[in-house]
Protein backbone atom coordinates (compact mmCIF):
# COMPACT_ATOMS: atom_id res chain seq x y z
CA UNK A 1 0.00 0.00 0.00
CA UNK A 2 1.23 3.43 -1.00
CA UNK A 3 1.99 6.33 1.76
CA UNK A 4 -0.96 8.13 0.45
CA UNK A 5 -3.27 5.58 -0.54
CA UNK A 6 -3.03 4.00 3.74
CA UNK A 7 -3.74 8.02 4.59
CA UNK A 8 -6.83 7.73 2.38
CA UNK A 9 -7.60 4.39 4.52
CA UNK A 10 -6.23 5.72 8.17
CA UNK A 11 -9.48 8.82 7.42
CA UNK A 12 -12.12 6.81 5.60
CA UNK A 13 -11.83 4.12 8.49
CA UNK A 14 -13.22 6.45 10.81
CA UNK A 15 -16.02 7.25 8.94
CA UNK A 16 -16.93 3.72 7.97
CA UNK A 17 -15.32 0.48 8.51
CA UNK A 18 -14.56 1.71 12.37
CA UNK A 19 -16.96 4.26 12.71
CA UNK A 20 -16.49 5.08 16.41
CA UNK A 21 -20.07 5.04 17.21
CA UNK A 22 -21.92 2.82 14.56
CA UNK A 23 -19.14 -0.05 14.48
CA UNK A 24 -17.24 -0.09 17.57
CA UNK A 25 -19.90 1.22 19.83
CA UNK A 26 -18.30 3.63 22.12
CA UNK A 27 -19.10 6.96 23.08
CA UNK A 28 -22.63 6.14 23.73
CA UNK A 29 -23.65 8.29 26.90
CA UNK A 30 -22.98 11.28 24.39
CA UNK A 31 -24.51 10.16 21.58
CA UNK A 32 -27.39 9.17 23.40
CA UNK A 33 -27.74 12.41 25.91
CA UNK A 34 -27.01 14.84 23.47
CA UNK A 35 -28.78 14.31 19.94
CA UNK A 36 -31.93 15.76 21.18
CA UNK A 37 -30.91 18.06 18.09
CA UNK A 38 -29.18 18.36 15.21
CA UNK A 39 -27.64 21.45 16.64
CA UNK A 40 -26.49 20.42 19.68
CA UNK A 41 -24.94 16.68 17.99
CA UNK A 42 -22.94 19.02 15.94
CA UNK A 43 -21.55 21.14 18.84
CA UNK A 44 -20.76 17.90 20.77
CA UNK A 45 -19.31 16.19 17.67
CA UNK A 46 -16.92 19.46 16.82
CA UNK A 47 -15.70 19.81 20.73
CA UNK A 48 -15.01 15.99 21.03
CA UNK A 49 -13.32 15.75 17.94
CA UNK A 50 -11.48 18.96 18.76
CA UNK A 51 -10.26 17.06 22.28
CA UNK A 52 -9.31 13.93 20.33
CA UNK A 53 -7.24 15.74 17.51
CA UNK A 54 -5.30 17.82 19.92
CA UNK A 55 -4.48 14.92 22.26
CA UNK A 56 -3.42 12.61 19.64
CA UNK A 57 -1.07 15.42 18.26
CA UNK A 58 0.35 15.76 21.87
CA UNK A 59 0.05 11.82 23.38
CA UNK A 60 1.94 10.83 19.45
CA UNK A 61 4.61 13.58 19.98
CA UNK A 62 5.49 11.91 23.80
CA UNK A 63 5.02 8.16 23.09
CA UNK A 64 8.56 7.78 23.16
CA UNK A 65 9.16 9.76 25.95
CA UNK A 66 5.69 8.31 28.46
CA UNK A 67 6.76 5.26 30.55
CA UNK A 68 4.58 2.15 29.56
CA UNK A 69 3.41 1.19 33.41
CA UNK A 70 2.16 5.30 33.60
CA UNK A 71 0.89 5.93 30.62
CA UNK A 72 -2.81 5.71 31.07
CA UNK A 73 -3.32 8.14 33.24
CA UNK A 74 -0.47 10.63 31.65
CA UNK A 75 -3.40 10.28 28.61
CA UNK A 76 -6.18 11.26 31.08
CA UNK A 77 -4.39 14.20 32.28
CA UNK A 78 -3.87 15.74 28.63
CA UNK A 79 -7.01 14.62 27.78
CA UNK A 80 -8.60 16.24 30.70
CA UNK A 81 -6.53 19.45 29.73
CA UNK A 82 -7.84 19.84 26.54
CA UNK A 83 -11.65 19.02 27.41
CA UNK A 84 -11.03 22.09 30.51
CA UNK A 85 -10.03 24.12 27.23
CA UNK A 86 -13.09 23.48 25.23
CA UNK A 87 -15.50 23.48 28.17
CA UNK A 88 -13.99 27.60 29.00
CA UNK A 89 -14.13 28.40 25.27
CA UNK A 90 -17.49 27.51 24.87
CA UNK A 91 -19.09 28.95 27.81
CA UNK A 92 -16.70 31.96 27.14
CA UNK A 93 -17.56 32.36 23.64
CA UNK A 94 -20.69 30.54 23.04
CA UNK A 95 -23.00 30.79 25.91
CA UNK A 96 -26.05 29.93 24.88
CA UNK A 97 -24.43 26.57 23.31
CA UNK A 98 -22.61 25.87 26.56
CA UNK A 99 -26.00 26.22 28.43
CA UNK A 100 -27.44 23.53 26.06
CA UNK A 101 -25.25 21.28 26.32
CA UNK A 102 -24.83 21.36 30.06
CA UNK A 103 -22.63 18.54 31.51
CA UNK A 104 -21.99 16.72 28.60
CA UNK A 105 -18.63 18.95 27.89
CA UNK A 106 -17.03 18.20 30.92
CA UNK A 107 -18.14 14.39 30.56
CA UNK A 108 -16.12 14.16 27.28
CA UNK A 109 -12.86 13.88 29.27
CA UNK A 110 -14.41 10.11 29.52
CA UNK A 111 -15.49 9.12 25.89
CA UNK A 112 -13.90 6.04 25.37
CA UNK A 113 -12.86 6.89 21.83
CA UNK A 114 -10.51 9.72 22.72
CA UNK A 115 -8.91 7.26 25.31
CA UNK A 116 -9.23 4.22 23.00
CA UNK A 117 -7.61 5.65 19.91
CA UNK A 118 -4.90 7.48 22.15
CA UNK A 119 -4.10 3.69 23.36
CA UNK A 120 -4.88 1.66 20.10
CA UNK A 121 -3.51 4.23 17.65
CA UNK A 122 -1.66 7.52 18.54
CA UNK A 123 0.51 6.01 21.18
CA UNK A 124 1.96 3.53 18.35
CA UNK A 125 1.82 5.84 15.19
CA UNK A 126 3.68 8.76 14.15
CA UNK A 127 1.98 12.30 14.53
CA UNK A 128 1.14 12.56 10.77
CA UNK A 129 -0.60 9.47 10.97
CA UNK A 130 -2.39 10.13 14.46
CA UNK A 131 -3.05 13.42 12.95
CA UNK A 132 -5.29 11.93 9.67
CA UNK A 133 -6.94 9.19 12.14
CA UNK A 134 -7.96 11.54 14.45
CA UNK A 135 -9.47 13.68 11.70
CA UNK A 136 -11.20 10.28 10.45
CA UNK A 137 -12.34 9.31 13.69
CA UNK A 138 -13.84 12.89 14.72
CA UNK A 139 -15.69 13.26 11.19
CA UNK A 140 -17.09 9.78 11.81
CA UNK A 141 -18.01 11.07 15.12
CA UNK A 142 -19.51 14.67 14.06
CA UNK A 143 -21.13 12.81 10.99
CA UNK A 144 -23.45 10.12 12.95
CA UNK A 145 -24.39 12.70 16.14
CA UNK A 146 -25.88 15.07 13.57
CA UNK A 147 -28.05 12.38 11.36
CA UNK A 148 -29.14 11.10 14.53
CA UNK A 149 -29.87 14.66 16.02
CA UNK A 150 -31.17 15.58 12.52
CA UNK A 151 -33.63 12.34 12.98
CA UNK A 152 -34.53 13.00 16.02
CA UNK A 153 -34.96 16.90 15.81
CA UNK A 154 -37.31 16.30 12.69
CA UNK A 155 -39.27 13.68 14.45
CA UNK A 156 -39.47 14.83 17.62
CA UNK A 157 -40.15 18.80 17.19
CA UNK A 158 -40.66 19.43 13.72
CA UNK A 159 -37.86 21.47 13.05
CA UNK A 160 -34.54 21.36 11.90
CA UNK A 161 -31.30 23.07 13.10
CA UNK A 162 -33.89 25.33 14.88
CA UNK A 163 -35.98 26.21 11.30
CA UNK A 164 -39.30 24.94 12.29
CA UNK A 165 -40.19 22.81 9.48
CA UNK A 166 -44.21 22.16 9.51
CA UNK A 167 -46.82 24.19 10.93
CA UNK A 168 -49.28 21.68 11.79
CA UNK A 169 -47.21 18.95 13.10
CA UNK A 170 -48.02 16.36 15.14
CA UNK A 171 -44.78 15.95 17.17
CA UNK A 172 -43.67 12.50 17.98
CA UNK A 173 -42.35 13.07 21.60
CA UNK A 174 -40.89 10.13 22.13
CA UNK A 175 -38.18 11.07 19.58
CA UNK A 176 -37.12 13.91 22.08
CA UNK A 177 -36.74 11.55 24.81
CA UNK A 178 -34.33 9.02 25.98
CA UNK A 179 -36.17 6.39 24.36
CA UNK A 180 -36.18 8.02 21.03
CA UNK A 181 -32.40 7.83 21.09
CA UNK A 182 -32.23 4.25 22.14
CA UNK A 183 -34.26 3.69 19.19
CA UNK A 184 -33.05 5.23 16.50
CA UNK A 185 -29.47 4.46 17.43
CA UNK A 186 -30.40 1.04 17.67
CA UNK A 187 -32.31 1.11 13.66
CA UNK A 188 -29.19 2.84 12.69
CA UNK A 189 -26.56 0.70 13.68
CA UNK A 190 -28.91 -1.87 12.20
CA UNK A 191 -28.90 -0.19 8.90
CA UNK A 192 -25.10 0.14 9.14
CA UNK A 193 -24.41 -3.26 9.43
CA UNK A 194 -27.05 -4.39 7.19
CA UNK A 195 -25.54 -2.44 4.77
CA UNK A 196 -21.77 -3.41 5.43
CA UNK A 197 -23.22 -7.37 5.07
CA UNK A 198 -24.13 -6.41 1.31
CA UNK A 199 -20.92 -5.04 0.83
CA UNK A 200 -19.13 -7.66 2.05
CA UNK A 201 -21.12 -10.43 0.33
CA UNK A 202 -20.63 -8.72 -3.07
CA UNK A 203 -17.04 -8.65 -2.76
CA UNK A 204 -17.09 -12.55 -2.95
CA UNK B 1 14.71 3.09 41.40
CA UNK B 2 15.85 4.55 37.97
CA UNK B 3 12.21 3.57 36.37
CA UNK B 4 10.45 4.90 39.49
CA UNK B 5 11.58 8.08 39.28
CA UNK B 6 11.39 8.29 35.61
CA UNK B 7 8.00 7.41 36.02
CA UNK B 8 7.17 10.03 38.43
CA UNK B 9 9.18 12.95 36.57
CA UNK B 10 7.32 12.48 33.60
CA UNK B 11 3.84 12.75 35.67
CA UNK B 12 5.29 15.84 37.67
CA UNK B 13 6.04 17.58 34.46
CA UNK B 14 3.10 16.37 32.50
CA UNK B 15 1.12 17.99 35.07
CA UNK B 16 2.88 21.13 35.80
CA UNK B 17 2.59 21.95 32.12
CA UNK B 18 -1.44 21.21 31.90
CA UNK B 19 -1.79 23.76 34.69
CA UNK B 20 0.31 25.98 33.10
CA UNK B 21 -1.59 25.76 29.83
CA UNK B 22 -5.20 25.50 32.02
CA UNK B 23 -4.23 29.05 34.11
CA UNK B 24 -3.18 30.63 30.46
CA UNK B 25 -6.75 29.57 29.13
CA UNK B 26 -8.48 30.36 32.22
CA UNK B 27 -6.92 33.74 32.60
CA UNK B 28 -8.59 34.47 29.17
CA UNK B 29 -11.60 33.05 29.56
CA UNK B 30 -12.97 33.95 33.05
CA UNK B 31 -13.76 38.00 32.29
CA UNK B 32 -15.80 36.72 28.97
CA UNK B 33 -18.16 34.21 31.59
CA UNK B 34 -18.31 36.52 34.22
CA UNK B 35 -19.23 39.18 31.72
CA UNK B 36 -21.63 37.06 29.79
CA UNK B 37 -23.29 36.08 33.01
CA UNK B 38 -23.78 39.22 34.24
CA UNK B 39 -25.13 40.00 30.65
CA UNK B 40 -27.70 37.60 31.06
CA UNK B 41 -28.56 38.84 34.46
CA UNK B 42 -29.26 42.43 32.87
CA UNK B 43 -30.51 41.72 29.84
CA UNK B 44 -33.55 39.52 32.22
CA UNK B 45 -33.57 42.89 34.55
CA UNK B 46 -34.53 44.97 31.65
CA UNK B 47 -36.98 42.58 30.26
CA UNK B 48 -39.01 41.81 33.86
CA UNK B 49 -39.32 45.37 34.20
CA UNK B 50 -38.84 47.48 31.48
CA UNK B 51 -39.45 50.63 33.29
CA UNK B 52 -35.62 50.21 34.41
CA UNK B 53 -33.16 52.87 33.95
CA UNK B 54 -30.71 51.52 36.50
CA UNK B 55 -30.77 49.00 39.28
CA UNK B 56 -29.26 48.16 42.93
CA UNK B 57 -27.93 44.76 44.19
CA UNK B 58 -28.70 44.38 47.53
CA UNK B 59 -28.22 41.72 50.08
CA UNK B 60 -31.06 42.18 52.70
CA UNK B 61 -30.98 38.98 55.21
CA UNK B 62 -29.74 35.82 52.98
CA UNK B 63 -31.57 37.37 50.07
CA UNK B 64 -29.95 38.49 46.89
CA UNK B 65 -32.21 41.63 45.50
CA UNK B 66 -32.11 43.66 42.67
CA UNK B 67 -33.60 46.85 43.47
CA UNK B 68 -34.85 48.54 40.43
CA UNK B 69 -35.68 52.37 39.80
CA UNK B 70 -37.92 54.46 37.05
CA UNK B 71 -36.40 57.55 35.60
CA UNK B 72 -36.98 59.79 38.18
CA UNK B 73 -35.51 57.38 40.85
CA UNK B 74 -38.96 55.86 42.28
CA UNK B 75 -39.06 52.27 42.92
CA UNK B 76 -40.19 49.79 39.86
CA UNK B 77 -40.20 46.92 41.31
CA UNK B 78 -37.50 43.98 42.46
CA UNK B 79 -35.85 40.84 40.57
CA UNK B 80 -34.63 38.30 41.99
CA UNK B 81 -32.77 34.72 41.25
CA UNK B 82 -34.27 31.33 41.99
CA UNK B 83 -33.52 28.31 41.66
CA UNK B 84 -34.45 24.36 42.15
CA UNK B 85 -34.76 21.20 40.51
CA UNK B 86 -36.93 20.98 37.73
CA UNK B 87 -37.33 17.28 36.07
CA UNK B 88 -33.88 16.54 34.79
CA UNK B 89 -31.90 18.92 36.34
CA UNK B 90 -31.94 22.77 38.29
CA UNK B 91 -33.58 25.34 36.55
CA UNK B 92 -32.49 28.81 37.28
CA UNK B 93 -34.62 31.63 36.43
CA UNK B 94 -35.02 35.51 37.25
CA UNK B 95 -38.31 36.72 38.91
CA UNK B 96 -39.69 40.07 38.80
CA UNK B 97 -41.51 41.21 41.84
CA UNK B 98 -43.94 44.51 42.02
CA UNK B 99 -43.27 46.75 44.44
CA UNK B 100 -46.62 46.61 46.06
CA UNK B 101 -45.51 42.72 47.01
CA UNK B 102 -48.87 40.96 45.29
CA UNK B 103 -47.89 40.68 41.86
CA UNK B 104 -45.24 39.17 39.97
CA UNK B 105 -43.96 41.15 37.06
CA UNK B 106 -42.62 38.17 35.14
CA UNK B 107 -39.99 35.52 35.01
CA UNK B 108 -36.96 34.69 32.71
CA UNK B 109 -35.18 31.30 32.62
CA UNK B 110 -31.52 31.65 32.65
CA UNK B 111 -30.80 28.31 32.93
CA UNK B 112 -32.76 24.67 32.72
CA UNK B 113 -32.16 21.50 31.11
CA UNK B 114 -35.72 20.39 30.44
CA UNK B 115 -37.02 17.44 27.85
CA UNK B 116 -36.42 19.34 24.35
CA UNK B 117 -40.43 20.13 23.04
CA UNK B 118 -41.78 19.46 25.99
CA UNK B 119 -40.22 20.98 29.66
CA UNK B 120 -37.87 22.87 27.75
CA UNK B 121 -41.06 24.96 26.20
CA UNK B 122 -40.91 26.84 29.98
CA UNK B 123 -38.48 30.11 27.59
CA UNK B 124 -41.39 30.38 25.07
CA UNK B 125 -43.63 33.44 26.06
CA UNK B 126 -46.70 31.62 25.66
CA UNK B 127 -45.73 29.91 29.14
CA UNK B 128 -43.49 32.49 30.75
CA UNK B 129 -46.51 35.51 30.09
CA UNK B 130 -48.66 33.73 32.14
CA UNK B 131 -46.59 35.05 35.36
CA UNK B 132 -47.28 38.45 34.67
CA UNK B 133 -49.48 40.20 36.84
CA UNK B 134 -49.97 36.88 38.96
CA UNK B 135 -51.27 37.26 42.09
CA UNK B 136 -49.27 35.49 44.79
CA UNK B 137 -51.08 35.26 47.48
CA UNK B 138 -52.44 32.91 48.81
CA UNK B 139 -49.70 30.64 47.15
CA UNK B 140 -48.79 30.10 43.30
CA UNK B 141 -51.11 27.41 41.58
CA UNK B 142 -50.88 25.59 38.59
CA UNK B 143 -54.17 24.02 36.81
CA UNK B 144 -54.02 21.40 33.96
CA UNK B 145 -56.46 22.68 31.83
CA UNK B 146 -56.92 26.63 30.34
CA UNK B 147 -60.73 27.10 31.82
CA UNK B 148 -61.55 28.79 34.79
CA UNK B 149 -58.29 30.00 35.75
CA UNK B 150 -57.71 31.88 38.98
CA UNK B 151 -55.86 34.78 39.74
CA UNK B 152 -52.62 32.62 41.20
CA UNK B 153 -53.12 30.14 38.77
CA UNK B 154 -50.98 29.21 35.69
CA UNK B 155 -51.49 26.53 33.26
CA UNK B 156 -48.98 23.42 33.10
CA UNK B 157 -47.16 22.59 29.95
CA UNK B 158 -49.59 19.41 28.31
CA UNK B 159 -46.47 16.67 28.91
CA UNK B 160 -44.50 18.21 31.24
CA UNK B 161 -46.21 18.97 34.64
CA UNK B 162 -43.58 17.88 36.43
CA UNK B 163 -41.84 20.74 35.34
CA UNK B 164 -44.70 23.33 35.65
CA UNK B 165 -45.13 22.38 39.49
CA UNK B 166 -41.24 22.54 39.88
CA UNK B 167 -41.32 26.33 38.69
CA UNK B 168 -44.06 26.88 40.79
CA UNK B 169 -43.18 25.70 43.80
CA UNK B 170 -39.45 26.80 43.19
CA UNK B 171 -41.56 30.12 43.11
CA UNK B 172 -43.35 29.57 46.17
CA UNK B 173 -40.63 28.68 48.22
CA UNK B 174 -38.77 31.50 47.14
CA UNK B 175 -41.52 34.49 47.38
CA UNK B 176 -42.06 33.46 50.87
CA UNK B 177 -38.59 34.15 51.97
CA UNK B 178 -38.22 37.28 49.52
CA UNK B 179 -41.17 38.50 51.05
CA UNK B 180 -41.03 38.46 54.43
CA UNK B 181 -37.60 40.07 53.78
CA UNK B 182 -38.57 42.81 51.90
CA UNK B 183 -41.31 43.39 54.12
CA UNK B 184 -39.48 43.53 57.50
CA UNK B 185 -36.46 45.79 55.17
CA UNK B 186 -38.83 48.79 54.43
Amino acid sequence: MSDESSLRFEFIKGIWHENPVLRQLLGMCPTLAVTTTALNGFTMGVATSFVLFSSSIVVSLLRKVIPQQIRIPVYTIIIATFVTIADLFLAAEFPELSKALGPYVPLIVVNCIILGRQEIFSSKNPVYKSVVDALGMGSGFILTLVILGSVREILGTGSFFNIILFDNFQKWVIMALPAGAFISLGFFVALVNFVSKKQATGYK
Amino acid sequence: MKDVIKRISVLVLVSIFSGLVLSQVYNYANPNIVENQKDAIEKAIFNLIPLTVNYEFKKIGNQDIYFCYKKNQDLAGYVFKAQGMGYQGQITFMVGLNKDLKKLKGIEILKHSETPGLGAKIVTDGFRKQFENLKIYPTIEYAKSSDSLKENQIQAITGATVTSKSIVNILNTKLKDVVSVLKNYR
